[in-house]
């Protein structure tokens, strides 16, 4: 009973998440009101699933539709950036995307949980069928719009023309609904459409995602990169009693516990909820560990009865010639430092732009004239601000051993090697394109922080990891770094005073 | 051919720098302007219209 709860459970959280990020990533409510489309600066980035970019609330680009597009005009043969951004995502989720982000995948999922009798996971067949997405694949988006070319050496997106389905659920029903000018040009095109829709909607409340097995080559593309993405499954050998529990449990009919990263595997999780021993880890939830208990929990390195007195007292170990002390009051102060700077990078890195972002649906049209690199800028601050905060929480819980000062800045490294990423994407995209360039230099002028005070905490923290190895530091020095980072960590309030003052 | 986990690290970490240099030379070739300008009209054949 707690398995069947435990699958329900996560079954609910997957169908909670598909749904917000489809409100997030086809928000424009606009579009839906006045069947329209979204024209910013923002849909020349592919969203990872199957979203048509004629949604009227898509705010993104469609990968296959974008392949498409790139592969059919005259002057392109190979589309770098589509099969570049694709392959980025590919390696980073694999068909994670499939389970998690596609609003055709939400869309089955919910056609499945309708509840009628004669419901399979599979269709008569599946052993070949499910082959059929690599066929459609290589025939209709590469083939067929590579070589049938028009006379001007263009060609139609032959994929979304003749099978997509979302583009007809997202895009055509929702603007011929609205817009009276497109619904005069409705033609046999659309009835065949609609008619590949409605067959596969049937087929969704028998059959789990039909489309996703048999006919999606946006999966198809996404599987081949499941055995090498960042986020895997892993099966602990020793725990597992191969039941074949995760077989029953998997909507995709997989073998988990032999093939953990089939092709087929859309990383739902319900194989996770529902082994009995705990066998099956994916490797983000194994990271997400270390972290919980390298930020989080004790490391189990001081002995319970010593805590207290290492909480309280400088703490001396009892063998000769290692470490001296380092008082705790500088280990929460540098901490603390990290929490708040780290939290003001984030807000300006991602909740402003998400918030404007929001409002815009309702307002104004925003993002016309965004630098799409300072958006990536933003998104590497954002990490590089949450490795700050995560390694603050850390220094805070700090126990005066060397190798954990070591291990703190080594992350505050990373977080700077990040964030000078970030900056050097940024200034590549407002060289790009001039008119952008307050799109870069403004959050330049109210992010200092990230780039330029991790490295005088670095600093400090060196100072603290020479005394632990017996070596006096200036007092002076000490304070004067202090203030500096000090001024730094709140320097975007200073610059946001000053602005004000100015104008 | 069974690819040992330490070494799907390495592999992901290559794709990923290839994917962002085609990413790069993408742009610098001009497909992000033919992806906005496609993305930022309605496709009539994706909505199934003549």
């Amino acid at each position: 009973m707690d398995r069947e709860n435990s699958i329900k459970k996560q079954s609910r959280i997957r169908l909670w998440f598909q749904a917000a990020w489809f409100v997030l990533t086809n928000g424009y409510v606009r579009g839906y009101t006045k069947g329209m489309i979204f024209n910013g600066n923002t849909k020349v980035i592919c969203l990872p699933g199957l979203n048509c970019y004629s949604c009227p609330g898509a705010l993104g680009s469609c990968p296959m539709g974008a392949l498409q597009a790139v592969l059919g005009n005259a002057s392109y043969r190979v589309s770098l950036y589509v099969f570049g951004m694709i392959s980025a995502m590919g390696v980073l989720f694999g068909r994670l995307i499939c389970g998690w982000m596609c609003p055709f995948g939400l869309f089955q999922d919910l056609m499945y949980r309708i509840k009628v009798k004669g419901k399979k996971k599979n269709m008569p067949g599946h052993r070949y069928l499910k082959y059929l997405r690599y066929v459609i694949l290589v025939v209709f988006p590469i083939l067929l719009v590579s070589l049938m070319l028009d006379v001007t050496g263009a060609s139609m997106p032959w994929f979304c023309e003749w099978i997509c389905p979302s583009g007809m659920l997202l895009g055509a029903i929702p603007l011929v609904a609205v817009n009276s000018g497109l619904r005069a040009a409705v033609g046999a095109r659309f009835f065949w459409k609609l008619f590949i829709l409605l067959a596969i909607t049937v087929l969704a409340i028998f059959y789990y995602r039909p489309f996703c097995k048999y006919l999606c080559p946006l999966g198809a593309i996404y599987g081949l990169f499941n055995p090498i993405s960042s986020y895997r499954l892993v099966i602990d050998k020793e725990k597992c009693v191969s039941c074949a529990t995760c077989q029953k449990a998997c909507g995709m009919d997989i073998r988990t516990f032999e093939t953990p990263n089939s092709p087929d595997c859309i990383r739902c999780g319900s194989c996770m909820a529902a082994c009995p021993t705990g066998a099956i880890e994916s490797t983000w939830g194994r990271m997400g560990q270390k972290i919980k208990s390298r930020c989080f929990r004790d490391d189990g390195d001081i002995l319970p009865a010593r805590k207290k007195e290492a909480e309280t007292t400088a703490y001396v170990p009892s063998d000769e010639g290692i470490a001296l002390s380092v008082s705790r009051g500088k280990a929460v102060f540098l901490g603390i430092l990290m929490l708040i700077a780290g939290t003001i990078s984030l807000i300006l890195s991602v909740l402003m732009p998400v918030v404007s972002n929001l409002s815009s649906h309702f307002l104004i049209d925003i993002y016309q004239n965004t630098n799409v690199a300072s958006v990536f800028m933003g998104i590497l601050w954002c990490v590089a601000s949450v490795i700050v905060i995560l390694t603050g929480v850390y220094t805070i819980r700090f126990r005066k051993l060397p190798e954990r000062l070591t291990s703190i800045n080594e992350k505050l490294r990373a977080a700077w090697i990040i964030a000078l990423i970030g900056v050097a994407i940024g200034a590549a995209g407002a060289v790009a394109n001039i008119k952008t360039l307050s799109s870069f230099f403004t959050p330049m002028l109210l992010n200092p922080f990230i780039y330029a005070c991790v490295p005088v905490l670095m600093l400090q923290v060196r100072m603290m990891c020479r005394e632990t190895e017996g070596k006096k530091c200036s007092r002076g020095l000490w304070v004067i770094m202090s203030i500096v980072n000090i001024l730094l960590a709140l320097s975007t309030l200073l610059v946001l005073i000053i602005l004000n003052l100015g104008s | 051919m069974k690819i040992k986990e330490k070494n799907k690290k390495w592999i992901t970490v290559a794709v990923l720098a290839v994917a962002v240099c085609m990413i790069a030379a993408g742009i610098v070739n001009g497909e992000a302007n033919v992806v906005l300008t496609k993305a930022t009209s309605i496709c009539m054949q994706c909505i199934g219209l003549d």
